[in-house]
């Protein structure tokens, strides 16, 4: 059974990288604005691997804002977005039902602090897709 | 004549008349008033009655007060028998509602009291005639009915008997008679029927114990109100036994209106009373409150009884988190209840007799509940006891022991202790060892009382629950004794005493009581009488005082006589010393000061004479002979006791003479020997005093003119009359001063004329702490100080203020008092009042050098602290320091404000002072000396500190414009010259400065960040510190940047888990438990390396609005409990946190910028390098995979090439980051062990693939502790130079060098490339910034010069390096990772 990606990065370049890891046979389901991506973590679809990217838009809408905590929001409007994907995956992972899954950042950014989660990595952008196959399965083999 | 004689008796009876007139008026007058008073004593008596007997009042209640009144008016013919007929119907009403209440033991009292007054024929004769005394038949019928119950009393339990009641309706009905509302006749039996039901009967009986409470609740009636409303309780709780919550609430709605309101009233007060008694106790208090407040709120709604525990449950489980079960409450409110009734006595005021009651109490219910259990009690009571005290073995046995505690306290030896089983024990074992005693002496017969007495006591110890298988069996061994002892009579007596003592224990206590209210009057009387006779003997007294003056002149008389011969006598002696000091001789020979000193002993009538003298810091006496040790074989004894007096340390001595002039305000001090003591360590004297033969001492020092003290004569007499010496005073001084005068010139004094010394200091030391450690030393040994210290403003170079003080201390060797000196030391800690600085500009400007003030509150707060002490200031002054440039100054002020212009003038004028705190009065005493003596101190201090003063300034002068003392500048011109291109260097170089600066030990740096990463984190930048201890694992924290997480509050204040507060914190000991909270783990791993040491933290908070923390500044003392680091410290030196804090903030905040600049940039640069990779990715993959679209192999290539080249692109963005943002990079390295670096070499091999072969000629490079990217990043930067700098045709090379065998020394990976080399003065520089080879640039070949300089950077943070092993032909770099190397 292929293992399913919630993945969740800028559109245009996503989407290479999606047909990229379908290659490798992975179920990638993309989701590029904040409201898509709790929508998918909402549904009752399970996904194996967080892929995320962690610079994107400060929530701006009221439906995106309610998803966040007023700390989590003064954080990423502090940061300009530079850590929205941290925050949601911080989120994300606290939630019973992803508490175990891995998270692998790949982002333009130089440092990650991945200490944070049970399982989690951080591939600097850009970066081969075969090396983040690589690292998506050691992640998934620890599992 | 008879006319007359007629006018005569008209007259008289016309007198008579009016006489008899008067007579009759006033007869009438007199029967009125005494109508009157019978009229108000009749009422009087009355309202006695109807007051006094409730009942009566409670019937006549029902009519309006003045009928009632009336009708006792007319009843009360006969007052005693009509109080007896009223107290008889009064007993027979409570004995029905005791009955009523199933208090049969009280209605069986009231029952007989009432047979009493009955039996009195006369009375019972008025009492069937009088028809005021309502319902008597009925009451004969109740008593008829009470002895019909009192029989199914004995053979039912309270259960069986309210259902007999219940079924009995006579019973019921009698209780409505009681109520006075109903009468007994045949039509209420039949209307009263349906009530005889349980709970309303149990209700019914209830209400008229509420409404009895109510009623004299209402009219505050003393009398059985207390009893009613513990009726009313106790019925309460009766029903509380029977009845579900659910049955009380249906039978209180089935009340009616009256009774309901009087239930709901009597029942909230019963429960305010109850709860108020209890509000002491804290579930008592939280029950009042609670209760109080309940019904205030629902006057008419009250709980229900039950609901009463659910109450107590709620709150404990409220406000204590836990919960009691019933039993428990009950058995409180149990003891409560008899709190209630204590306090009803008045017995609660002596706590003795309060004790005893509880005592008694808790041993009653013990002894009940043991009496249950041997089934010794009737059956008929034991349910209801047990309800009543439902004690479990352990709990009675507990109640037991606390009475055995009570009594003890309440006073063990008392005879009623006797009850207790402990104490039965105990005795027994008293009695049992008295035996033992008894037995070895042979005295049998004792010891057999005893044994029997211990035997008994132990069987009734069991009896009481108590029991020690020890005693019984050593008991048990002694059987033959006890038998013989005749133990049964033995017993029997015992027994006897045993039931007296426990019949006569309330008697007993009530006589002791007495006898104690007896002595203490007779106590009262007897100092009353002793008062009168101090009266007495003061008016006697007065008598005597006139005798004594007389006796008193004649004895002054007589002291003047003996004085004058006495003084004949001493200008003899004068003389003689006079003539002895002049004469040929330049100091006394030994037999001149012998032949004095015998002179003396002989004059003064002393015992003993001796004559010390300080001779190279040694003291040495010529002592004459003790006239008792004049004998040969005394002579020994005397030696002993006077040997250790000879040579003894000066030290000591000047305390001795010190403490001698200080204790008696004057030059000759006497002391008895009960005044010295071992711990005054008066070692000279001492000595001598300890001897069994010698009483007391006097002591005369012999000072010079600089008042230190070079000698003293001593003399000790035997008899004790010594202050005979007294009036001698003056002739003495002069004998001192002949020995001054020859002393004097004999004692050179250390202090020179020219700066010898001082100038010698300033050549030899170089290092300014030396320094002013030799002057201190020195001042300290000149001036006899204990301590010196010195205070020393740093002024702000700009601002002209005061920025901190320098500041140290010198404690004399010769001090003892260590704690003394340690409180001297805080205290003296102190911060410098500005406002306080006008002081220094009045001693300034008036050029007083010297200052010597005993209690000179005033002037510092040095002396503050140091009151009654004597202490020198020798300021130091700026000799440069113009009145008219400071004129000019003010023309064109530099300060800002005119308050900082002031400080800067005076601060031109006074550069600091040295305070010399002089040896002291250790012993607290008042240490003032005479005004004579002050003056002639005071002139020559003054001459000498002036002195002083002019060479420390010079001195001073020359440390200051050196400018290397102060630490702020030390800070300012560490700082100023130094560029730092990582922020890591900044914090290395600080922590630096500031550890030396401080003279602190280690000093770290903790850096908050928060803005490049969602999470909060404190990081470890710099230390001085050469490992740390992090997870288990010791770090060097000098070469690879730790990171440690840390999370921050909520309210931004520090870090959290470090301190709490916004806040220089000072711990005096790093492993003191109670510091473990303010802790983090940041000092757990340190604590390793500094348990005992003090540390002192620095939060740096910016002074924005948030407060932002920006990190922490960690300093350890040099040593255990190092006092250098204290808080005050720190607190003088605002100016200098307030630097670091100011240079952290500006640093913090340009690294801040650059970060998020850089960030950003990077962000944005590799974004669409991003898509390119991933596009040309895809369409390889693509092909790899799936082999579709087909490509020709040309565009693959160029595929795979366009990849390569975006991604080498990453590590120049890399390298760029690393250098500009520094910070972040810092933190950055992710050090793990790499098990195939083989891997990561030739997946950066790929990237490169270019003209020049890369060749690696090594199988397989053993797993390594390293960042892959950053170790990706180091390959990828020397193998591009290798490539850059080869020449065409050439490969590059690959060799790993492993350690050797011994895993001794480190792992080399070499890279070896031919090409243009690199020139020998290139070697170094080409691993710094910006820096190239020349021969590279020359060769023009692109490049930044940032390459080299990362990847040294990089092998550090690793701990490891790279080096140049060969330059040119081929050039060989090597990259070393350490082995065995922790980071």
């Amino acid at each position: 059974m292929k293992k399913r990606i919630l993945y969740f990065d800028d559109e245009d370049i996503a989407e290479t990288m999606q047909k990229n890891l379908e290659l490798f046979d992975f179920d990638v389901i993309l989701v590029s604005t904040i409201t898509d991506f709790f929508e998918k973590i909402d549904s009752n679809n399970v996904y194996d691997l967080l892929l995320m990217d962690i610079m994107a838009p400060v929530p701006s809408s009221d439906d995106e804002k309610n998803k966040f905590s007023r700390n989590e929001l003064s954080n990423m409007e502090e940061a300009e977005g530079r850590n929205v994907g941290e925050v949601l995956a911080y989120k994300i992972t606290n939630m019973p039902k992803y508490s175990n899954t891995p998270v692998l950042f790949y982002s333009a950014r130089a440092y990650v602090n991945t200490e944070r989660y049970k399982k989690a990595r951080h591939i600097r952008k850009p970066e081969l897709a075969e090396t983040i196959v690589e690292e998506i399965k050691n992640l998934l083999k620890s599992e | 004549m008879k006319q007359q004689r007629i006018y005569v008796t008209t007259l008289i009876s016309a007198v008579a008349i009016i006489l008899l007139v008067l007579l009759g008026t006033s007869c009438k007058n007199k029967t009125k008033t005494k109508s009157k008073t019978k009229l108000e004593n009749l009422i009087g008596s009355t309202n006695y009655y109807r007051f006094i007997d409730l009942n009566t009042a409670f019937n006549y209640s029902y009519q309006s007060l003045s009928e009632a009144e009336e009708r006792l008016k007319q009843s009360a013919k006969d007052s005693i028998m009509y109080y007896t007929l009223q107290q008889g119907e009064a007993f027979l009403n409570h004995a029905n509602l005791f009955y009523l209440c199933s208090r049969f033991d009280s209605a069986q009292y009231y029952i007989n009291k009432f047979d009493s007054i009955y039996k009195q024929e006369k009375i019972k004769e008025t009492i069937e005639k009088d028809k005021t005394l309502r319902n008597y038949s009925t009451y004969l019928k109740m008593i008829q009915g009470i002895q019909q119950i009192e029989t199914y009393l004995r053979q039912y339990n309270f259960q069986d008997i309210c259902r007999l009641l219940v079924n009995e309706p006579l019973s019921a009905l009698r209780y409505q008679v009681a109520e006075g509302e109903v009468t007994d006749t045949v039509e209420n039996k039949k209307k009263y029927k349906n009530f005889y039901n349980t709970e309303k009967w149990l209700w019914a009986k209830m209400a008229y114990h509420i409404k009895y409470a109510t009623y004299n609740y209402h009219f505050d009636l003393i009398y059985n109100k207390e009893e009613h409303l513990k009726d009313c309780f106790d019925a309460l709780s009766q029903l509380s036994y029977i009845s579900s919550n659910k049955t009380i609430k249906d039978s209180v709605k089935s009340f009616d209106e009256g009774t309901l309101f009087h239930y709901y009233y009597a029942l909230a007060n019963t429960y305010r009373q109850l709860a108020k008694t209890i509000a002491s106790d804290t579930t008592g208090g939280l029950l009042y409150n609670y209760l109080d407040a309940t019904y205030k709120k629902h006057e008419k709604d009250t709980t229900i009884p039950n609901l009463y525990f659910d109450n107590i449950q709620d709150l404990l489980r409220k406000y204590y988190n836990t919960t009691v079960d019933k039993n428990t409450i009950v058995k409180y409110f149990y003891s409560k209840a008899l709190e209630i009734y204590l306090e009803q006595h008045d017995v609660l005021e002596k706590t003795k007799k309060y004790n005893y009651w509880l005592a008694n109490f808790k041993q009653d219910i013990a002894v009940i509940k043991m009496q249950i259990d041997n089934n010794e009690i009737d059956s008929i009571y034991k349910n209801f006891l047990l309800k009543e005290f439902p004690l479990d073995k352990i709990g009675a046995k507990q109640y037991l022991l606390d009475s055995d505690g009570l009594f003890s306290k309440w006073g063990g030896e008392h005879i009623d202790y006797f009850q207790s089983g402990a104490s039965k024990i105990f005795l027994a074992n008293y009695y049992y060892s008295e035996y033992s005693k008894h037995k070895k002496t042979s005295d049998l017969d004792s010891a057999k009382y005893y044994i029997a007495s211990a035997d008994s006591l132990l069987f009734k110890a069991k009896e009481s629950g108590a029991y020690s298988f020890q005693l019984h069996e050593m008991i048990l061994k002694t059987r033959s004794d006890i038998d013989s002892a005749k133990y049964s009579e033995r017993l029997n007596d015992l027994q006897d005493f045993r039931t007296k003592i426990f019949k006569n224990t309330r008697k007993n206590v009530t006589k002791i009581i007495e006898e104690t209210e007896k002595t203490n009057r007779e106590k009262a009387e007897k100092e009353r009488e002793q008062r009168v006779n101090q009266i007495l003997t003061g008016i006697a007294s007065s008598g005597l005082f006139f005798i004594i003056l007389i006796f008193l002149y004649v004895f002054i008389y007589r002291r003047k006589r003996q004085e004058k011969e006495t003084r004949d006598i001493l200008s003899q002696i004068i003389d003689y010393a006079d003539k002895a000091s002049k004469v040929g001789d330049e100091k006394f020979s030994e037999n001149s000061m012998k032949s004095l000193v015998e002179t003396l002993r002989t004059t003064f009538k002393s015992e003993y004479c001796a004559i010390g003298k300080v001779v190279d810091d040694i003291v040495e006496d010529y002592a004459c002979d003790y006239e008792e040790y004049k004998d040969k074989d005394k002579k020994q004894e005397q030696k002993r006791c006077f040997d250790k007096t000879k040579k003894t340390h000066i030290s000591n001595t000047n305390n001795l003479v010190c403490m001698a002039l200080r204790n008696k305000k004057q030059d000759i001090s006497i002391f008895r020997k009960s005044d010295i003591t071992p711990s005054q360590n008066y070692e000279i004297y001492k000595n001598a005093l300890v001897s069994k033969n010698l009483s007391n001492t006097i002591i005369i020092p012999l000072r010079d003119e600089s008042s230190k003290n070079f000698g003293y004569i001593q003399f000790i007499n035997k008899t004790g009359n010594i202050s005979k010496i007294n009036p001698f005073k003056s002739n003495l001084l002069q004998l001192v001063r002949i020995i001054i005068n020859y002393e004097k010139n004999k004692r050179e004094l250390d202090f020179i004329k020219d700066s010898k010394f001082i100038k010698s200091i300033i050549q030899q030391k170089n290092n300014v702490g030396e320094l002013f450690h030799e002057i201190m030393e020195y001042l300290s040994k000149e001036f006899n100080a204990a301590i010196v210290s010195f205070r020393i403003p740093i002024l702000d170079g700009e601002k002209k203020v005061p920025l901190f003080y320098l500041r140290e201390f010198y404690i004399s060797p010769s001090v003892t008092n260590q704690e003394q000196v340690e409180e001297f030391y805080y205290k003296n800690r102190v911060i410098i009042d500005q406002n306080k600085l006008s002081d220094y500009k009045i001693n300034c400007s008036n050029k007083k050098n010297v200052i010597f003030d005993i209690s000179a509150d005033h002037h510092y707060i040095d002396l503050k602290l140091s009151l009654k002490e004597q202490t020198l200031l020798i300021p130091i002054y700026n000799d440069d320091f113009d009145e008219n440039k400071c004129i000019m100054d003010k023309e064109n002020p530099i300060c800002e404000s005119s308050e900082n212009q002031n400080c800067a003038e005076r601060f031109k004028r006074l550069y600091g002072w040295f305070t010399l705190r002089l040896f002291d009065n250790s012993e607290g005493q008042d240490p003032k000396i005479t005004e004579q003596e002050e003056k002639y101190f005071k002139e020559r201090a003054e001459e000498r500190l002036s002195y002083l003063s002019g060479q420390i300034t010079l001195i001073f002068n020359s440390i200051v414009d050196k400018s290397e003392n102060a630490s702020l500048q030390v800070f300012r011109k560490g700082l100023k010259g130094q560029q730092f291109l990582r922020i890591k260097d900044f914090d290395k170089q600080f922590a630096e400065i500031v550890k030396k600066s401080v003279h602190a030990k280690e000093c770290s740096i903790y850096r908050y960040r928060k803005n490049d990463d969602y999470s909060e984190q404190i990081y470890l930048s710099a230390t001085t510190s050469k490992q740390i201890l992090y997870k288990g694992k010791k770090y060097s924290v000098n070469e690879i940047i730790q990171e440690l997480h840390y999370s921050i509050t909520d309210d931004q204040s520090i870090v959290v888990r470090g301190f709490k507060k916004k806040e220089s914190k000072y711990l005096y000991k790093l492993s003191d438990e109670k510091f473990r909270d303010d802790f983090i783990e940041l000092f757990d791993n340190e604590i390793v390396f500094a348990k005992d040491e003090s540390v002192f933290l620095i939060p740096i908070i910016k002074k924005d609005e948030n407060q932002t923390c920006l990190g922490v500044v960690v300093l350890f003392g040099k040593e255990k409990n190092d006092l250098s680091l204290s808080t005050s410290y720190w607190e003088q030196d605002k100016a200098l946190i307030e630097f670091i804090v100011d240079i952290f903030t500006r640093i913090s905040e340009a690294d801040n910028e650059r970060s998020t600049f850089l960030n950003q940039l990077g962000h944005e640069l590799l974004l669409p390098i991003t898509e390119l990779v991933q596009e040309n990715n895809l369409m390889l993959n693509r092909y790899n995979l799936r082999k579709e679209p087909f490509q020709p192999n040309i565009v693959l290539r160029q595929l795979k090439r366009n990849i390569d080249n975006c991604l080498s692109f990453k590590y120049i963005i890399s390298d760029i980051e690393d250098i500009y943002s520094s910070l972040m990079k810092d933190i950055a390295y992710k050090i793990e062990l790499q098990q195939e670096p083989n891997k990561i070499l030739n997946e950066t091999i790929e990237l490169l693939q270019a003209n020049t072969p890369i060749k690696m000629f090594t199988s397989r490079i053993p797993p390594l502790r390293m960042d892959k990217d950053r170790i990706k990043q180091v390959f990828f930067n020397v193998l591009q130079n290798a490539i850059k700098y080869s020449y065409k045709d050439k490969q590059v090379e690959i060799y790993y060098v492993p350690p050797s065998e011994n895993d001794i020394g480190q792992h080399e990976i070499k890279f070896v490339n031919y090409g243009i080399g690199i020139l020998e003065e290139d070697r170094n520089r080409i691993f710094e910034l910006y820096k190239r080879g020349k021969n590279a640039k020359e060769l023009r070949a692109s490049g930044s010069g940032m390459g080299l300089y990362i990847v040294k950077e990089i092998m550090k943070a690793h701990g490891g390096d790279c080096i140049i092993r060969k330059l040119k032909n081929p050039t060989e770099i090597s990259l070393i990772f350490p082995i065995n190397k922790i980071y």
